[in-house]
């Protein structure tokens, strides 16, 4: 049986690798962890697009340490590169949400673009991320089925078994 | 099965075939038999020498595999189309056939008597395949699933995707005792495509490394987190998505 492909995204594996557990992260966090757990459980295979590698490494306080941490857990972890066909693909997206893009920053447009057009070209089930609302405007512009999966955010309708698994979330805060 | 191969000529018989030439032409023979069953994802059927025929030099293959039909068959659209729609692999084995048999004569092919064109032909230079010009590397993921290597030290790798299908790569003897060893392994490997108009060809394997097995995300993820910590390293998450947004 071929498993089915979860792409993530930059925020999520962020989260996942904090380690202050501050107060605002914290939620966020365990939402991330039940979200991957709960696909876990349905199989899914976990694929980290190059492009966030590249935000991973590229910027952000600390990235040196993070680059050292990406090569060992990345090490272990399917990586999947901007082919040809996945960059025409990101091409088309950004043409238009370049153009509706409303003050965002160009290459960070381009970046969701890149992750986007990866997971539709790998045909992935899923895309887990913490900033849905700009997936679905890219995936909208092919009218790509690959389903964005809000990890970070308390679990819509649907998704009601993970909320019975998360512990209040202000506990001890 | 059945399909003659014969080295023709004016007065050639089995004696005018030196051993090491017989020997050659038929390994080349059964590489060809091998890439087509590979380029069609059949297993390669087992083809010996039924019989050596006295007037021209004539070998009788023969094969009871239930496959060997259809390979047999595309070795003959093969042979008659030199080569042309055929993978990297087939094109080159035909070449050594042809350059082969050259030194004596030329090597004339009688297909199957179940065939329905039975009129025999001669296997000619293959024709350069003008479109299959763009090399692509990649990265795939899957498993090791088998591993060859045939007289003339050339090795193949093949591995089955993890989305399904599978690839037979050629490799170096380096990397092929590296792939050996991760036998039934998941892993990752870099690998060359050759990109046709129509078609796409397996090229070859560059580096081959074995990864965690699906499903050990969270896993993978909380032991780096672990070593950070013990590390006394810090990530702040919070600092880092706050600089993302203000992007």
């Amino acid at each position: 049986m071929v498993r089915p492909i979860a792409v993530v995204d930059t925020d999520v594996i962020l989260l996942l690798l904090d380690t202050e557990d501050e107060k605002d992260v914290r939620v966020r966090k365990s939402y991330a962890e039940l979200t991957i757990e709960n696909l876990e459980r349905q199989k899914a295979r976990f694929v980290v697009p190059a492009p966030v590698i590249a935000e991973l490494c590229g910027n952000g306080p600390g990235s040196d340490v993070v680059r050292e941490v990406a090569e060992k857990v990345f090490k272990n972890l399917r990586i999947e590169v901007l082919d040809e066909d996945a960059a025409v693909i990101a091409g088309e997206m950004s043409r238009t949400r370049l153009k509706q893009r409303q003050g965002r920053e160009r290459g960070a447009v381009k970046v969701d673009c890149q992750i986007a057009g990866i997971a539709h070209r790998i045909g992935a089930k899923w895309l887990v991320t913490g900033n849905g609302e700009d997936y679905r405007k890219c995936f909208a512009v092919l009218n790509s089925p690959v389903e964005v999966i809000d990890a970070t955010q308390q679990p819509a309708f649907g998704q009601q078994v993970m909320v019975s698994l998360v512990k209040p979330a202000t506990a001890g805060k | 099965m059945k399909l003659t191969i014969a080295l023709t000529g004016e007065g050639i018989t089995p004696k005018d075939v030196s051993l090491r030439q017989l020997s050659e032409l038929l390994e080349a023979t059964a590489a060809t038999f091998d890439s087509l069953a590979a380029d069609r994802k059949m297993n390669p059927p087992t083809v010996s020498l039924a019989k050596v025929k006295e007037g021209s030099a004539a070998y009788e293959l023969y094969s009871s595999d239930r496959q060997a039909d259809r390979v047999a068959a595309s070795f003959v659209t093969a042979v008659r189309r030199r080569g042309k729609g055929t993978s990297p692999r087939t094109r080159k084995s035909l070449q050594r056939m042809h350059k082969i048999s050259a030194r004596t004569g030329s090597l004339r092919i009688d297909p199957m008597e179940s065939s329905p064109n039975t009129k025999p032909i001669y296997l000619a230079p293959v024709l350069v395949e003008p479109d299959t010009q763009v090399e692509e590397a990649t990265v795939v993921y899957g498993r090791v699933v088998g591993l060859r290597i045939d007289a003339r030290d050339q090795a193949g790798v093949t591995l089955r995707y993890d989305d399904g299908g599978q690839g037979e790569f050629e490799a170096s003897l380096e990397t092929l005792q590296k792939a050996a060893g991760l036998l039934g392994h998941a892993v990752a490997a870099r690998v060359t495509f050759l990109r046709g108009e129509e078609q796409d060809w397996e090229g070859e394997i560059e580096e081959i490394e074995e990864r965690a097995a699906a499903g050990e995300f969270m896993e993978t993820i909380k032991r780096a987190r672990r070593e950070l910590q013990e590390k006394g390293i810090v990530i702040d998450a919070s600092k880092w998505l706050v600089e993302r947004d203000d992007d």
